[in-house]
């Protein structure tokens, strides 16, 4: 090996690229500053500081690239890029977390001796995220998508003492492991036949082999998985349910938008147009089964499970409507803004669970809400709220989501498809205004009585943040959109 | 393209073959005792004490797998070692030391961690 080539290795590292890694690096120091913080005892009483400073600091560096006219673009040997929409998408995810997070303060009782472990876990999701959401490299995406993964199916199994928790965790990791073997297979299937697994050389390379399609449907399939679509979708309510609440926040949160927007952005444009019919079949099976799953439901985490696997079904026909000749661009802020939107909506509607949830309690049946508008005006409002949304009534961010969403398939002429999708919105209305109606025109039961706990101040100015930025994004579209424009 | 894994295909189908063959042989051709001793699982030695699903220590992983992570980072600091002059040479072992020491604090501060929260004291 010449000088020269030795020395240009290490020129991969150049200054775009340390613009565009800095999130990611923020956050692995900040798992270790953390570790650090929790083994020092005169430091223990910084851990929340940590975390928050860690997040803070990451959503910084999202928001320079946000805020940059000149975005690193493709960076590290064209494995990795980043521009104004993976920023935007980071600054959700870190968000995201962050808002878990505070709703994790004071729900942990009797499993105390580990929240540090929970929290550092917690802190080191947004790095694979932010890594699968700008990954140009199915490789690449592979890390991300474990480096999100191996932190949730701790987590999910984080309540050992209830039995629900660590089946939820064991269902996750073994079904969780599957999807990544199916991924790695069909990477290397679609290697065997394109030679490469970089998006920019598979976009150049001839993919019409059978074992190239075996391949893309393969990494399809597992995608389809981690967001949780018909017929992949068995394993979400048992492991929502499961599941500790503020856990099940970032999971149906993080993973959905990461594992959405990697499918929109790199394996859309890969996927043969032919294939749209399907796609857009099996995003409305998926919306159909979840809504009526969730109809039926008398468990607000499982109803709540359902209504995600409804939301991926809505999405998945954005993904058709981009496989069918929507423009490219316009499919992926689509995907963007209804994920914003329900990032901030779901994590609020799960996290005031969580809050009724602590104290080792399990407030999480339909009933339990009877007559909460009286006894917690404060929190029926901003359940209300997120349900509203979640139902994508107009003036919340759900409804702008569904309608970028259903203008992208029509924009693909797909306008049956549309049309179908918005009815089966329209029966998603019955369980989410249920729980409205169950707020505030029933009256408290004695049989399941309200919850009465204490407060937590993060909780509470988390669900702040997030009625905030659901109206924001309701009312305010253009704040979100503006820099993706440029 | 595929073709080319004509053999591995034809190689897999005689290894399945031979072991099912030998099984179907066996068990055509063979003779059939059953004696006390012949279910065991040992059919020679002694006899087995007890019940084999016994309950193990989580220590035992947890050494397994503290272990599994500081070889690996003996494996990662070997060859660096060994080609540290190399680099010295083609004018980056600055950066290439001062990668190896940010590895090493990163396991470092790992086994501070472990350290301090008591995986490395078996008696607890």
């Amino acid at each position: 090996m010449s000088q020269q080539t030795v020395a240009a290795a290490f020129e991969i590292f150049d200054d775009a690229a340390s613009v565009a890694t800095a999130p990611l690096l923020t956050i692995g120091v900040g798992v270790l500053l953390y570790l650090v913080c929790d083994i020092v005892p005169r430091l223990r009483a910084a851990r929340g500081l940590a975390f928050c400073g860690t997040i803070l600091v990451a959503l910084f560096f999202e928001l320079r690239i946000l805020g940059a006219d000149v975005v690193p673009g493709l960076v590290l040997d064209k494995t990795f890029h980043a521009d104004h929409t993976t920023a935007l998408f980071g600054c959700v995810f870190l968000l995201g977390t962050l808002l878990a997070w505070a709703y994790s303060v004071g729900y942990y009782h009797a499993s105390k001796p580990f929240k540090p472990e929970h929290d550092a876990l917690m802190l080191g999701a947004p790095a694979g995220m932010m890594l699968m959401v700008g990954a140009n490299d199915l490789i690449v995406f592979f890390i991300g998508l474990e480096l999100l993964s191996l932190p949730l199916y701790c987590l999910a199994a984080f309540k050992r003492s209830r039995i629900e928790s660590v089946e939820a965790g064991v269902k996750y990791f073994l079904l969780g492991s599957f999807a990544s073997a199916m991924l790695l297979y069909g990477s290397a299937l679609v290697y065997t036949a394109s030679g490469t697994l970089s998006i920019p050389g598979l976009l150049d390379a001839d993919l019409s082999s059978s074992t190239a399609v075996a391949g893309l449907a393969l990494i399809a399939a597992s995608l389809f998985f981690k967001v949780s679509v018909f017929p992949f979708h068995m394993w979400v309510p048992d492991v929502y349910q499961g599941s500790p609440t503020p856990v099940t926040a970032l999971m149906a949160t993080g993973t959905k938008a990461a594992a959405f927007g990697f499918l929109v952005a790199q394996v859309m444009p890969l996927l043969p147009p032919s294939g749209a019919p399907i796609v857009a079949v099996l995003g409305l099976v998926t919306m159909a089964l979840g809504n009526l799953g969730a109809l039926v439901q008398s468990d607000l985490k499982r109803m709540l499970a359902y209504s995600g696997v409804a939301h991926a079904g809505t999405l998945l026909l954005v993904v058709a409507g981009g496989m069918a000749g929507a423009d490219a661009a316009g499919a992926l802020n689509a995907t963007l803004y209804y994920m914003v939107a329900y990032v901030f909506t779901a994590t609020g509607a799960f996290g005031l669970l969580a809050l009724m949830e602590a104290d080792g309690a399990r407030f999480t049946k339909l009933d339990s809400l009877r007559g909460l508008a009286k006894s917690r005006p404060g929190v029926a409002g901003a359940m209300a709220l997120f349900m509203l949304s979640l139902g994508g009534i107009p003036a919340t961010g759900g409804f702008l989501g569904k309608w970028f969403a259903f203008s992208v398939l029509v924009d693909a002429g797909m306008i049956g498809t549309a049309i179908i999708g918005a009815l089966l919105s329209v029966v998603a209305l019955g369980y989410y205004l249920r729980v409205i109606v169950v707020m505030y025109m029933q009256p408290a039961s004695d049989v399941e009585p309200a919850p009465t706990t204490q407060r937590p101040m993060t909780a509470g100015i988390a669900t702040i943040v997030c009625g905030v930025f659901v109206l924001a994004t309701g009312l305010l579209p253009s704040l979100f959109l503006a820099p993706l424009a440029g | 393209m595929l073709s080319q894994y004509g053999p591995i295909l034809i190689l897999i189908a005689l290894v399945l073959g031979f072991a099912a063959g030998n099984l179907v042989i066996s068990e055509l051709l063979g003779k059939k005792t059953s004696a006390i001793g012949k279910a065991d699982a040992y059919e020679c030695g002694m006899g087995s004490i007890g019940n084999a699903r016994l309950r193990l220590s989580i220590h035992f992983y947890l050494v397994a797998v503290l272990f599994i992570l500081f070889d690996v980072e003996s494996l990662l600091l070997i060859p660096w070692a060994v080609s540290a002059k190399f680099f010295e040479a083609q004018g980056v072992g600055g950066i290439v030391f001062t990668e190896i020491v940010g590895f090493v604090a990163v396991l470092g501060i790992g086994l501070a961690y472990v350290w301090n929260k008591g995986g490395l004291s078996w008696d607890r």
